[in-house]
This record gives structure tokens, sequence and C-alpha cells, in this order.
């Protein structure tokens, strides 16, 4: 760059000098030159970082294979994905997810507290008893709890008059917060301590509901809480958990269902959850009951272990169609909306498009809807299935079971699948590496992916990795032995 | 986020219900069973059917252990709750204009979380 000096003089009369017009002039080729020689060296410099950058991924890349094209870690939770340039960048969630959650949603955070999620945000989710985090919970199946007055007992019915009664508010519930109702069964000789829900809904022969309810044990005379429906003419059936023996037992009177246990949980302390599965035998109008006593389900309505007198917390009761979280209910039965999660800002199209691609999937405590195929992720159109479950099998993509691992559903298991544009391959937690050569579908030019599409299955989304290349068989091991990748 | 907005509707039956449903363009087909679905855009709007309602007769009866319980009867209708994005409300209120229940009912039965 050349520097214009400025010389002023006296003009017209001084030698060589610079008017002010000319002197001005020069200032301006002066601060010219200087922005091109700026600009210039800022491309010289520029280019020199691509090409280091370059130089760096192609390092990386040499050492640990290609960037992922997208990564998350629902349970931790952190987010990236590979831009344009080839960096691998942090993001936020609502960078490569769009999620459409119009109801809140209760969840467990880290402390074992039961919280409100607000209609809208992820939920993450983590187990009550561990506190390890589970990951994103997506719920794309809507639900209901006919339970009414699910959290404020006291406006239940106290079975036969004068038998029982409640408070509301006096012992600390699954939230923290004192929030449990106590029930109190009256002094007098050989009671039964149940309540009625004011849940009043028809249920026919075949329908299954699950019900559950939280319960902390305040007084050493009650050792055996219960659960389950009643019909307005004394036809009842229920499951008991025995806290002191750790039995669970069921009993019914009139027909009204089947009662099977689906969990038991100490959550803390003296709080325990009881769920149980029940299948309506009978056409009539159910509400539920819960029952507090000694013993087993049948000696806590008849026998001679009905109580004198008793306490027991309880409340969080839920009559759902499936044991997906908590729904809160006052006067009404209360619906959740279903959870919609697609993935954005990603080139799906791309990666079905016949290069070599690979997504692993981290899932845990997977519900599926009914005994047909459940897409876990997958387009909302038929026949293009990514990842999918099947007959006790992750499978991926359609028809062709590649997979020879069985998953137990409610497991956490890891499933890598993988494709070069004619032979995919499929492997899961506790399987073998199974292959077979695709049929097409693969190159059907997607929009979006979506868990669990068509609503079919919900569970916790831990970790999603998408790449642009094949994987290796050794590769596919060690994810699912819950290596890194 | 925007809270989403609740429509109850109510038809005199579940053929006049789908009749109505199918002109706001929420019934649709499932692309794997080919069944009939109700339902729309889910970024958009949601759709519950509702089961068979009941609702207290105001009398008491009496069953043969002594409890008192009330006298039931089913509520005459059939009823769907729609959860629709404040961005499509309007649009929605007027396409199910002859189901809609308006003013909304201040005790319902069922509703959504929101």
């Amino acid at each position: 760059m050349n520097i214009e000096d400025i010389n002023l003089g006296d003009p017209p009369t001084g030698a060589g000098g610079d008017t002010m017009r000319t002197a001005f002039g020069k200032t301006n080729q002066n601060f010219g030159a200087a922005k091109q020689a700026l600009e210039d060296e800022v491309q010289t410099r520029e280019q020199r970082l691509e090409t280091q950058r370059d130089q760096l991924i192609a390092l990386i890349e040499s050492v640990n294979g290609p960037l992922p094209a997208l990564r998350a870690d629902f349970k931790v939770p952190s987010f990236g994905s590979k831009n344009a340039a080839g960096l691998f960048l942090p993001c936020d969630y609502s960078d490569l997810f769009t999620l459409s959650a119009p109801s809140p949603k209760w969840v467990w955070n880290a402390q074992g507290q039961l919280v409100e999620i607000p209609a809208g945000q992820p939920a993450w989710d983590h187990d009550p008893v561990t506190g390890e985090p589970l990951g994103q919970r997506i719920e794309s199946v809507e639900d209901t709890n006919t339970a009414v007055w699910s959290q404020l007992l006291s406006n239940w019915n106290t079975g036969q008059p004068g038998y029982s009664q409640a408070e509301d508010n006096v012992i600390q519930g699954p939230d923290g917060n004192i929030s449990l109702s106590r029930i109190e069964l009256l002094p007098a000789a050989d009671r039964r301590g149940y309540m009625d829900g004011n849940s009043l809904n028809s249920y026919v022969s075949g329908d299954v509901r699950y019900l559950s309810a939280f319960f902390s044990l305040e007084d050493p005379t009650v050792t055996t809480f219960a659960i389950g429906m009643r019909n307005a003419s004394g036809r009842f059936c229920w499951g008991a958990y025995n806290v002191l023996t750790g039995d669970f037992s069921t009993t019914s009177f009139g027909s009204a269902g089947n009662i099977e246990l689906v969990s038991e949980q100490n959550i803390w302390g003296s709080l325990f959850k009881l769920t149980v599965k029940w299948t309506c035998t009978l056409e009539t109008v159910f509400r539920p009951c819960i029952n507090m006593g000694v013993g087993t389900a049948d000696e806590i309505y008849n026998g001679a272990n009905l109580l004198q007198s008793g306490t027991i917390g309880a409340g969080f009761v839920s009559v759902q169609e499936s044991a997906s979280s908590y729904i809160p209910t006052s006067g009404s039965a209360v619906t959740r909306a279903a959870d919609v999660a697609t993935i954005e800002n990603v080139d799906t199209a791309e990666w079905f498009s016949g290069d070599a691609k690979a997504l692993l999937l981290e899932i845990n405590r997977l519900t599926v809807a009914g005994a047909g195929s459940t897409r876990i992720i997958g387009p909302p159109s038929p026949s293009i299935r990514p990842i999918y479950y099947a007959d006790g099998q992750i499978r991926c993509f359609d028809g062709s079971a590649v997979s020879a691992s069985n998953v137990t559903i409610g497991d956490t298991f890891r499933v890598a699948v993988t494709w070069d544009g004619s032979t995919k391959k499929i492997i899961g937690t506790g399987g073998d590496v199974g292959s077979s050569v695709h049929n097409g579908n693969l190159n059907t030019a997607l929009t979006e992916l979506e868990f669990f599409a068509l609503r079919e299955g919900q569970g916790h989304i831990s970790q999603l990795i998408a790449k642009k290349r094949l994987l290796t068989d050794a590769e596919m091991q060690t994810w699912i032995n819950g290596g890194a990748l | 986020m925007t809270q989403w907005q609740p429509i109850y509707l109510r038809a005199p039956d579940e053929a006049a219900m789908m009749q109505a449903l199918d002109a706001a363009g929420l019934v649709g087909e499932d692309p794997e069973t080919g069944d009939e679905t109700v339902g729309g855009d889910p970024f958009r709007i949601r759709v519950t059917v509702l089961p068979k309602l009941h609702e207290a007769t105001g009398e008491t009866l009496v069953d043969g252990e002594g409890n008192e319980y009330p006298e039931m009867a089913p509520v005459p209708g059939y009823h769907v709750n729609v959860l629709v994005h404040p961005d499509h409300e309007d649009q929605y209120r007027s396409a199910l204009s002859e189901v809609l229940i308006d003013p909304a009912p201040e005790t319902p039965m069922f509703e959504w979380a929101r």
C-alpha cells in the first residue's frame, strides 16, 4: 500500500504544499488503500483459517472417522450438528427438533420429585429412585385420567357412610410438597377403609385401564394398600400390595374384572406407587376405589383383619388407558394431548438417497400401542420405517427382519442401522448383525423423520446419532455394548 | 408458548358428528391400514372422541351394603373435544360451527390438560 504524504503549505505561495482539497483527496486515497489492504489481509487469513480448519477436520476424521451429521444426547441434554463447512457445532434442542406438546407433562426430576413440565417444552425424565437421567419422555399417544379429584381425596365418597374421612394436603407427596390426603378410618369395630372416587364412567367387557396411586405409610397398623374399581351395586375388584411382606394379591366380587400387577415401587421413605392393570368383565358404570388394611386383598375386605382404626396417605390417583405419565385432575376427567416430535434442519431426504448412512439410537422404557409394528423413528408414511419394533424384535426398514435380537419392552436398548445404498445392516442390544438387500424404499424422498410416527408407541429417547457413512460391524458392536461413536 | 384452546363439540349421534368432522377436514385414512381416522395436522389441532357420558339424575340409591350412590343416566348426544392452536382457532370454530357447544360448558366432564 502506498501512503500519500500531505504537506500543507500556504497556497498559492507555498512551495510544493497541498491545498485543503488535495489534502483531503490524499486522505481519501490513504483510507481507501488502508481498507483494501485490510480486506486483503482478512481474506488471506480467512483462507488460511479455512485451510487449517479443513486440515483439523481431516485430522479428527482420520482418527475418529467422519463427524456425525447429528448428535443428540437427551440425557445431558446436549445437541450438535455438522454445518455446511463440515464443522460440528453445539446447538439447541429447537435447532434440531420440532416439538408439538400442547399439554403439560409430569415427570421426575433428578431429585426424585414429580414436576410439571409446561406445554411446549421437552420433558427430561429421570428414574425416581436412582435419579438416573432417562432422556426425553415422548408420549405419542394421548391419554385421559378419568379419576376426578386425583389429589383432593376429600371429594371422594367414604364407602359406607361414616366409615372413613379424608383430609387434603397433609402428607408429603411425590412432588415434594405436602400434597397427599390423609385417609383416616374412624374408630369403630371392623371397618373397611375404602373410598370411592367420583369418576363415573361406563365400561364394557374387555376394556383395559391402568390404575395407579401413590400412598404413604403413616400408621404401623396399616401395611396394605389397594386400588381397584367398584360399581354402584358393590361389585368390585382390587389389587393389594402388602408393604410388610412384599406380596401382591387380588380379589374380585361380582365379575367386576381382573387385576394384574404392573409395578410396585418404593419411591423414597414411606412413599410408594402402586400400578395395576384392570380388565373389565362387566358392562356397567365403574368408579375407582382405594382401600387400606392388613394382609391380602381378601383380608382387607373380609375376615379377621378388618381394622378398627387406621391412617394412610394417598393421592395422585390415575385411571388411564396406558401406564403413561401422571395427569392431575380436579372436577373433570383430563386428557393429555399426544407429543409430536420431529427431526428438523437435517437433510433427511439425503439420508435415503443411496449414499452410505447410519443411525444409532438409544431408547429407554419403550411401550408399544399394540401387537403390530411400532415405528420408533420414521416418517408418517407407510412402508418406510428406518427403525421399528415388531414381534419382539427391533427391525429396520420395511418387511424383512434383519435383526436377530429380541428386546424386552421397557428395558434400555441400543440399535445401530447402516446402509450403503444396496445393503442394510442392523444390530440391536443382545443381537447379532443381520443384513439383507433393501427393496428401493430407501430412495423415497423423505421430508421429515418423527419419533413414534403414527402414534404407535412411546418411551424415552436417550441418544440419537446420524452419520453419513457406513458403520463397520465392529463399530455397531461397540455402540450396542454401550460404547461411544 | 401460546396456549392451545379447547373447543367442545356435540352432535345428535355419531353419524352427524363424523359428517361435521369430515366437512372440517378432520376425517382421514390410516396410511397403513386404510381405516378411517379422526384428526388433522397435529401441529394445528388435536381431536379426541369422548366415551359415552353419564350424569347424575339427582336421585340417590342405596346398595345392598348400605352404600348411598347417585343414580346415573346417559347424557344424550355424541361428544368430541378439540384442542386447537390459537393461530387456527377461528378457522376451526367456523368449520365446526354446526356441532360447536357455544358457549363452552362451565364444568365439562372431560377437558384437555393445557
